[in-house]
Order: structure tokens, then C-alpha cells, then sequence
């Protein structure tokens, strides 16, 4: 499994439009994900947040018009989903998706293996323990406040959005991710909810020190229960400021329209 | 208990008179059915291409079947078709052609003439059958063809499983598996039927199936094709009884250039009679999949619930699928509804999985197993569900 080696996430002037629109939603992104850092990237609505999100995990429906992304010396950007995931990229979604027929059990045991797997060995040889893989599962969600029924039900079918997050985050402790990208984990959650996923994902971070952590989100609040140390703001398909943690308080106090003005000017 | 070992073979079907039919119970019946299968011309089927098929050159194959079941308890009689007509006579003359009429097509007619492989069933009163009987089916080779025969009889208040396989080998030439059931599940009996076609190429599976369901009688039937070149499957559960119920499922997977077709009709004629159906089916490469289901609510059958579903999951641009889903109502306190869908494998579903570390090749395995889940979970025994897991697999 891919576990924290301590390399950055390199995304340089990173330009991406979707498929078949003429119409560019990231403008040039540069920032850099350091190893065992949070960053948060906040933004309003249609900024590009969920694009970047997507664009870095490999979403074929985002097209990279120029730019790379670069990890562990290799331009990601180049790499199927599959090939992302198991160099160690993981994004827990904001819109999970079901899929009738394929239990959570089965689904992260096959996903688990997959990242297990090695060139020119036997999966027989490599594949997870089924003992092993049920400790480690029962523990994961037990840590997520999961009961063990969860495991056989069909992946996100008839979830609730909080049942959502946590699974997301529970594919996330799983898979032990070296860069961890967060699109709006904190939305349809309620505060309970919110605790337990924060919990969640502060607690893979302790125990991988060394993962890199993009938390993406529209709100501060999510970032009272993971701090970041660093806070980028997305504006048109642009970082266009960057900062500590008081970026985000200030950003709650007084939204995003005076960071608007100061950058593209007073256009109301 | 196991059948009459080795093969034996007849001359070709076009060679035969009625000097080669077997001199048992149903003789007469056997020398109307060859005559009547000599005179019908092949059916013109819309969605079954027979123009390179002909039985005429395939020569009627015996001892092609095996049966699996523990030693007969409580007066419950299995024996293999033939020998069910020299011991229990009065049984299968009863029965025979009752539920399939013997001039349906000329296969079925065929059959009727023909049959010896197969199965007969008759479980007494009260008397619930704990384990499954099995039963197994070999097309030995091209150029031959078999005539499957089931009979099961369910007295009342009893209950049987029954699971059938029709198999081959890949064959070099063409072959034929011509298969008839005949279910009886008399008043408040349960038949719980399984039929599988895991034909190899150049094979073709033609074939009618029957039940007959008495006063709050039930059964409970699956099938499932994933083998043959061709295979047409005309299929029938008549909703006699009052408070009689069906619930029936269909698994089908059509690759290469596989032309697979169940036509299934469920009708509603005793007082308030329930069906539920669900079928799905997954195409690729340039085969060609049908669905051909009805509902068909007769006069006075009021208090009908009936609901029919089927899917169609497309794994390959040329693949092809039919659904025709019918509705004919003559009563008019009924519910019944139908709904069909087909659609390519979603892209969103593929890509959450890939972005969990599954290749594009595991991650549409998992989504086409995750699609015939809602028919294989619902399985009663474990060991065919089991063999419908690896049948769909080996298809992927």
C-alpha cells in the first residue's frame, strides 16, 4: 500500500476545462500540497473547487487544457483513476455514488487488494487475509461509528448524506492515503455527523503522519474540527490568496466579496 | 441414483418413422406428435434467426442425463423419463402433455414423440422435500439432438426444489437441445424451479415450459441462459388456483454472436393471483438479447396483483437487447404494472470505483455482478448461486 513517503503534490499553472464546453474553469492553478500539511481551499459557489477536486483524481469528463500535476516525480495528470489511487491519491467525494449489487465489504476488499497488488506477483500472494482484512475493517468502522451491518449493505444505496461521508472517510482509513483530497465533506452533515467524520479523518492523519491533506470546502466550519495550516482561496479558476488559519475565520466573518473587490476590482 | 449409462443413437430426424418410436405407455401419443412434428413447417419467429437450423440432419441422441437426488423418502417417486413410463405409467399419462400441448411447434412435438432423457417427479401429499433434486443434461456432440422431458408433480401441500442444466461442450457442428417441462403445483404445493442453458458454441436451445399453479399454490422459478448460438424459450405459468402466486426470475448474458430469447407469460385466471417477474440481461460484442414477457389477466381474475421488470445492461455498442414487455387485462380489479430499462454501464459508477484503486476491467466486473445481484441474491441455495456467479464471470 502506498503510505506516506513525505512527497509534495505539485500543481503547476494546471488549466482544465469540461469536455465538450468551450469554457475554461481553471484559469491557472499553482500550489503545492506539502506532505503531512492541511490545506484548505476555500471558495464561493462555481469558483472550481469541485473541478480541481475531480481533475486531480481523474475524472475522464475534465479535460487539461495545459499544465501538470506533479507527485512523487511523476506527472500525474498522465495516470488512469486507478493508477492515481494506487500511487497514493485518494478523494472522498461530494457526491458519493451507488452502486446496486456491490456490498461495502466486498467493494473495499477488492479496492484494499487492488492497492496490495504488485507487478509480477501472484494477487493470491499479495491479497489482504480475509481474518485480517475483517479486524481491520471492524476497526475502521468502529472509529467512524459504524455498526457492522454497514458492511453488507450496497454501496451508498439508500444512505443517508451523513452515511455518505462516513463511508467516504472510511475508504480513506482503509486505503491509508498519502495525499488525502476532501471535496465538501462537511456538506448535508449535521454537527454530530461532522465530529465523528472530522474524527475520522484527524485520527488517519495521526496515525500517517506524513499524509498530505487538500480539504476542500465552501464553509469554515468544517476547519474548527481539522485545522489547516494553510488556507488557499479559489476565485474564478484562480488561487488568488493565500494565508494562515485566521484567512478562513476572516473569510467566515466577512464572506468573499471583499477578497473580489481587492482582486478583480469593484464589479458590481 | 443414476441413469441408464452409455449412449444410444436413432437415425437422423429426416429418416424416421413411426417404427422407431419406443412401445411404451404413451405410444399412441408419441406416433400423433411424430406426425404432427413432420407436418409443421419450422415457426417463423421475429426474434429468433433459424434460417441456417434444421433438425432434419440431427440424429436423436439417449442417455444424456443424470440425476442427482437422496434416496426417495416418504412415497416420493424420482426416476429418469423412461423409466417413470414403465413404472408409474398411470402417472405420466395423466400428466403428459397437459400443460405443454404436444402440437405447440414442431419441437415440442418432436420432444413429445421422442422424449426418454429426463425427468419424472411426483411428491405425495403434506410431504416436504428437504433437499433439491438435480438434474443434469449432456449434448454429447454436433450433429445430435436431445430431447429433454420434466414432469413435476406437487400434490397438495407439498414441496420440492428442482435444479436443471442443459450442457455442452463447444461443438463442431451444430446441435440441438429440445427441452419440455411440465409443473403441476397443486393446491397449496410449492415448486421452486431452476432451469440454466450453459450450451457451448453451436449449440441450440428450443424449448417450451410450463406450470400449472392450483388454489394458493406457489412457485418459484428461475432461469437462466448464458450458453448456445440461438436459444427461443416459449414459457408459461397459469394462475389457476385462487390465491395462487408466481414469483419468477431470468438471468440471461449474450456474448460473441449469441441470439438468446425467453418469451415468458404469466396468466392470471383464478381470484386474486400474484406474480412478481424480474429478469436482467447483459449483452455484448454484437449478440442479441430478448426479453418477451406478458401479462395476461383473464376474465373474472379480479383481485390480480401482477408486476413484471426487467433490465438490460449494454456492454458494447453493437450488442443488442429487445424488451418487450405486454399487458393484456380482461378483468377490473387488478394491479399490475410493468417497467423496463437498458443502458450502458454509468460512467459516474465506473469512475468512483476506478478512483478506489480498481482497474477499469475489475471495476465493470464488479458493476455487471452488482447488476444481476437483484436476481442472484435472491437464489435459495447457496451452491447455484454460487454456480450463476461463476456462469456470469466466465462470461466477462
Amino acid at each position: 500500500m502506498a503510505n506516506g513517503n513525505g512527497s509534495n503534490l505539485e500543481i503547476r499553472d494546471l488549466r482544465v476545462q469540461i469536455e465538450g464546453e468551450d469554457r475554461e474553469i481553471l484559469k491557472g492553478i499553482n500550489l503545492t500540497v506539502e506532505a503531512g500539511k492541511i490545506h484548505a481551499i476555500m471558495g464561493p459557489n462555481g469558483s472550481g473547487k469541485s473541478t480541481l477536486a475531480y481533475t486531480l483524481a481523474g475524472h475522464p469528463r475534465y479535460e487539461v487544457l495545459d499544465g501538470e500535476v506533479l507527485y512523487n516525480g511523476e506527472n500525474i495528470l498522465e495516470m488512469e483513476a486507478d493508477e492515481r489511487s494506487k500511487a497514493g491519491i485518494f478523494l472522498a467525494f461530494q457526491y458519493p455514488v451507488s452502486v446496486a449489487g456491490v456490498s461495502v465489504a466486498n467493494f473495499l476488499r477488492a479496492a484494499v487488494n487492488a492497492h496490495r497488488a504488485e507487478e509480477g506477483k501472484d494477487v493470491r500472494q499479495t491479497a489482504i487475509p480475509v481474518a485480517e482484512y475483517r479486524r481491520l475493517l471492524n476497526e475502521r468502522m468502529k472509529l467512524l461509528d459504524m455498526s457492522p451491518e454497514f458492511a453488507r449493505r450496497y454501496l451508498n444505496e439508500g444512505f443517508s448524506g451523513g452515511e455518505k461521508k462516513r463511508l467516504e472517510i472510511l475508504q480513506m482509513a482503509m486505503l491509508q492515503p498519502s495525499v488525502a483530497i476532501l471535496d465538501e465533506t462537511d456538506s448535508g452533515l449535521d454537527i454530530d455527523a461532522l465530529r465523528i467524520v472530522a474524527n475520522g479523518v484527524n485520527t488517519v492523519k495521526q496515525q500517517n503522519p506524513n499524509m498530505g491533506v487538500l480539504v476542500i470546502t465552501h464553509y469554515q466550519r468544517l476547519l474548527d474540527y481539522i485545522k489547516p495550516d494553510v488556507v488557499h482561496v479559489l476565485m474564478d479558476g484562480k488561487i488568488v490568496r493565500e494565508g494562515g488559519p485566521e484567512l478562513a475565520l476572516e473569510l467566515e466573518d466577512k464572506g468573499y466579496d471583499w477578497i473580489r473587490e481587492e482582486v478583480f476590482g469593484n464589479v458590481s | 441414483m443414476s441413469a441408464k449409462s452409455g449412449l444410444q443413437t436413432l437415425p437422423s430426424i429426416r429418416g424416421l418413422t413411426a417404427e422407431a418410436l419406443e412401445a411404451d405407455a404413451i405410444r399412441e401419443q408419441r406416433r400423433t406428435s411424430l406426425a404432427t412434428a413432420q407436418q409443421l413447417p419450422l415457426p417463423v419467429w421475429r426474434r429468433t434467426d433459424l434460417k441456417d437450423f434444421t433438425l432434419d440432419g440431427l440424429r436423436p441422441v439417449y442417455g444424456s442425463v443424470e440425476i442427482e437426488a437422496s434416496a426417495a423418502e416418504q412415497g416420493v417417486y424420482i426416476a429418469d423419463f423412461q423409466t417413470a413410463l414403465e413404472q408409474r405409467a398411470d402417472l405420466v399419462v395423466r400428466y403428459f402433455g397437459t400443460a405443454v400441448k404436444s402440437d405447440h411447434n414442431t419441437f415440442v412435438a418432436y420432444n413429445a414423440a421422442l422424449a426418454q432423457d429426463g425427468i419424472v417427479i411426483h411428491v405425495p401429499r403434506n410431504v416436504e422435500l428437504a433437499e433439491p433434486i438435480r438434474v443434469r443434461y449432456q449434448l454429447p456432440a454436433g450433429d445430435h439432438v436431445i430431447f429433454p422431458r420434466t414432469l413435476i408433480v406437487a400434490e397438495a401441500n407439498s414441496r420440492v426444489t428442482v435444479v436443471e442444466e442443459f450442457r455442452s461442450d463447444d461443438l463442431e457442428s451444430y446441435g440441438a437441445v429440445v427441452p419440455v417441462a411440465e409443473l403441476f403445483s397443486n393446491d397449496g404445493a410449492e415448486i421452486r424451479f431452476i432451469s440454466l442453458q450453459t450450451l457451448g458454441r453451436n449449440a441450440y436451445q428450443l424449448g417450451a415450459q410450463r406450470a400449472v399453479v392450483g388454489r394458493d399454490a406457489r412457485v418459484w422459478w428461475l432461469v437462466g441462459a448464458v450458453g448456445a448460438n440461438v436459444q427461443h424459450m416459449d414459457m408459461e405459468a397459469a394462475l389457476e388456483g385462487n390465491g395462487s402466486g408466481l414469483e419468477w426470475y431470468g438471468f440471461t448474458f449474450g456474448t460473441g454472436t449469441q441470439q438468446l430469447l425467453w418469451a415468458p407469460t404469466v396468466k392470471h385466471i383464478g381470484l386474486s393471483t400474484e406474480a412478481q417477474i424480474d429478469w436482467r440481461s447483459a449483452v455484448a460484442d454484437t449478440a442479441y438479447v430478448v426479453f418477451d414477457g406478458m401479462i395476461d389477466i383473464e376474465k373474472g381474475a379480479q383481485g390480480t396483483n401482477s408486476d413484471l421488470r426487467d433490465a438490460a445492461l449494454h456492454l458494447s455498442d453493437k450488442a443488442r437487447s429487445d424488451s418487450i414487455p405486454g399487458l393484456e387485462i380482461d378483468a377490473n380489479e387488478v394491479k399490475a404494472g410493468h417497467g423496463s430499462t437498458s443502458g450502458q454501464i454509468d460512467e459516474e459508477q465506473l469512475f468512483y470505483l476506478m478512483a478506489r484503486g480498481l482497474s477499469r476491467e475489475v471495476a465493470t466486473q464488479m458493476i455487471v455482478l452488482g447488476f444481476f445481484s437483484a436476481v442472484v441474491e435472491r437464489i435459495p441455495l447457496d451452491d447455484v448461486q454460487e454456480r450463476v456467479l461463476e456462469l456470469i464471470q466466465a462470461k466477462m
